[in-house]
């Protein structure tokens, strides 16, 4: 299957070919790729749809890349939102100095 | 590289981490540096999560009238006790027991919800309070921003800083902006959780590498327990999207689910005939894991879960009262119904997943390690679980000893405060030294790659230090430790950028990890009985000798040094065994 990927810095899209597996998600297949192209950027930690940091927006819509089921083509972008860090890794905006979230 | 000093480092943000970092803050100056984004990194987010209350506190303090008023802070205790096989201590237990209600109670003030009181495994009485953890996080984040405590996310600790056997801070990394940041600090406490991700398959998230028992063990403070990782058994292996989910352990324990072999055997029998699968954690792995080792597993080397006995609308209507996250069949953002086959015909592949650390690094009352400057709390620290930890008491350690590491650093930092204008020392040597380690993998140009690494280390410690032990694998294991460390110590990032590098990341972890296994196949292999958690084929028999727990240190060769404390030396030797699982008849 066709998985095309907004990539920063630069900005631009870049298309990956790889075999469908069953029962994956589209996190899954990113770790996938990773294997081959180890300077793609993306963030899992937990999962299984707890933690929230593989948020990203998928074919259009703003989802949790663990919990969405890898089928047909896919277009994957950075969430909306935050200070986009590489590809498809976003932070929220951090404030330097004491008193908050950093 | 940026330097910062503080009175008190902390490191990690799950619940023990923020609770220190809010207890510290009322006095001292705190910074909590963590891997990931702040309270949404550590274990404790993922939590199926109960916290083990007793059941007369339950009713008097916590309002929840299905609390037992026959129970007790002491009763509590002792099931932590007994089913800890008598390893636990009972200092750390009866704090524990004592302080969990008031804390729980703060916290629902502050907004939590206690969704209801369940009776576990171990447990004599109903005494697990039902919680969200993504709930539980986001009221500690909130807390944490009212304080003003400098919080640096996605900042990973590589070493902590000594000076004449003191720690006195660390050095970590901004994976944000690629540069290292030195942290002097007066106290610091360990807030790292467990190192779950040393196995293939693991309840935990990905970052649980027990970075901060290793460091501890490089530091020189002592470990204990190390022996006992936990699993969790009938935890989802398939499909892969779900791995390591554990709404099927759940239905495993609250429905009458059956754990089936590839014979459609019911093993759990010959284990223990009363309780079946609804017998304790550690139990259900060692059958689980004999079933796996003696081929007689699913096609993916895992266990049958199976409701298929029920009729379909009992099935249907389990989303209904199912404590957390089953309502409907969904489990947070996944829709069961298309991502499960149909339950009343089909069984699901589980596998006992690694799920808890019962060991850690040896604390005191006070939530102090064993060398000056260094305070631990939560799952990375030993001697409240002893040798398996009963359901409910994972959170609930890190809530109440979180909040007493923090209390008790800044109290030390208020004793100290006529030096305080003396900031430790800072060793510049060893400050290089692990800078220049820390970027050795962008700098060569061949070597393993560190992904390949991390899985090399986690399937060879799946077999070595898995589910069943024996002498002869542990001793394999061992010797394909010391080939890995060679491995270890020539990995290459495959790719150089210093900012956000997935590789350079894995590397840090992957020395963690090693240094955390060798310790763990130490212990095991000393241990030479089956207990709790641990489990050996060739001695499956419990020891009255063996009643005490074991102490690691890094010995000056850098291998593990182990020690038995004296204590308990009357009341052990006495060559009594039992068979595995079988409690021993209580004495007092």
């Amino acid at each position: 299957m066709k998985i095309s990927v907004r990539r920063f810095p630069g900005d631009y899209t870049q298309d990956y070919e790889i075999e469908d597996a069953e029962g994956e998600s589209v996190l899954n297949l990113l770790e996938r790729i990773r294997e081959k192209d180890p300077s793609l950027a993306f963030y899992r930690s937990c999962g299984i749809g707890k933690c929230g940091a593989c948020r990203m927006n998928i074919n259009g819509r703003e989802r949790l890349a663990c919990a969405v089921p890898a089928t047909g083509s896919l277009l994957l972008e950075h969430a909306s939102g935050g200070k986009v860090v590489r590809d498809l890794v976003t932070i929220e905006q951090r404030e330097e100095g004491t008193g908050g979230i950093g | 590289m940026r330097v910062f000093e503080t009175d008190i480092l902390i490191i990690g943000s799950g619940a023990a981490g923020i609770l220190a970092a809010i207890e510290a803050s009322r006095s001292c100056c705190v910074t909590l540096v963590t891997k990931g984004p702040c309270g949404r990194d550590g274990a404790t987010i993922t939590a199926q999560a109960d916290i083990a209350v007793d059941g007369r506190s339950c009713k008097k303090i916590l309002g929840l009238p299905e609390g037992d008023s026959y129970d007790s802070p002491n009763r509590f205790a002792s099931d932590i006790f007994r089913e800890g096989e008598e390893l636990g201590n009972k200092k750390l237990i009866e704090i524990q027991t004592e302080s969990i209600a008031s804390a729980v109670a703060a916290l629902r003030d502050d907004g939590l919800h206690l969704r209801g009181l369940f009776k576990n495994p171990g447990h004599t009485y109903p005494r697990s309070v039902w919680i969200s953890a993504p709930e539980l996080c986001f009221i500690l984040r909130n807390k944490l921003k009212a304080t003003q405590t400098k919080v640096m996310e996605y900042t990973v600790v590589c070493d902590l800083l000594t000076s004449d056997g003191a720690v006195t801070g660390a050095l970590a990394f901004d994976r944000l902006s690629g540069t290292p940041l030195a942290v002097r600090a007066r106290e610091t406490i360990l807030c790292t959780g467990g190192a779950m991700r040393i196995y293939p398959y693991a309840t935990a998230p990905l970052g649980l590498t027990g970075d901060g028992i290793a460091m501890a063990y490089r530091a020189g403070a002592e470990l204990l327990d190390m022996e006992f990782p936990m699993f969790l058994p009938y935890a989802l292996l398939s499909p892969k999207m779900l791995e390591g989910a554990t709404f099927t352990h759940d239905l495993a324990m609250l429905t009458n689910a059956y754990a089936l072999n590839r014979a459609g055997e019911r093993f759990i029998s010959a284990w223990d005939p009363e309780r079946m699968e609804r017998t304790t954690r550690d139990i259900n792995s060692a059958a689980c894991g004999v079933e796996i080792a003696e081929g007689r597993g699913t096609p993916l080397g895992g266990i049958w879960l199976s409701l298929a006995h029920l009729p379909a609308n009992i099935i249907e209507v389990m989303g209904n009262w199912f404590p957390e996250g089953l309502s409907r069949w969904r489990y947070g953002p996944f829709d069961l119904k298309n991502v499960l086959p149909d339950l009343s015909r089909d069984a699901l592949e589980t596998i006992p997943a690694s799920h808890f650390w019962n060991g850690g690094v040896a604390i005191g009352i006070d939530g102090s390690a064993s060398i000056p400057g260094l305070y631990a709390a939560g799952e990375g620290t030993a001697g409240l679980h002893g040798a398996n930890r009963i359901s409910g008491n994972g959170i609930g350690q890190a809530i109440v000893w979180g909040i007493r590491a923090g209390q008790s650093a800044a109290s030390r930092v208020a004793k100290k405060s006529n030096a305080r204008n003396a900031h430790p020392k800072v060793d510049l040597e060893q400050l290089d030294f692990i800078i220049s380690n820390l970027f050795a993998p962008l700098e060569r140009k061949t070597g393993v790659s560190p992904v390949d690494l991390a899985r090399d280390i986690r399937s060879a410690a799946w077999k070595g230090i898995g589910l069943v032990r024996d002498e002869v694998s542990m001793r394999d294991f061992e010797k394909e430790l010391s080939a890995l460390r060679e491995t270890a110590a020539n990995q290459a990032a495959r790719t150089k950028e210093r900012v956000w590098n997935e590789d350079l990341l894995i590397s840090l972890q992957n020395i963690n990890m090693l240094d955390v296994a060798s310790c763990v196949v130490a212990s095991a292999l000393r241990r030479s009985e089956s207990r709790g958690a641990h489990y050996r084929k060739d001695c499956p028999y419990t020891e009255d000798f063996w009643d005490r727990s074991i102490k690691v240190k890094r010995g000056n060769n850098g291998f593990p040094l182990l020690a038995l404390p004296d204590e308990r030396k009357n009341t052990a030797g006495t060559g009594a065994r039992r068979p595995y699982g079988q409690k021993k008849r209580m004495s007092s």
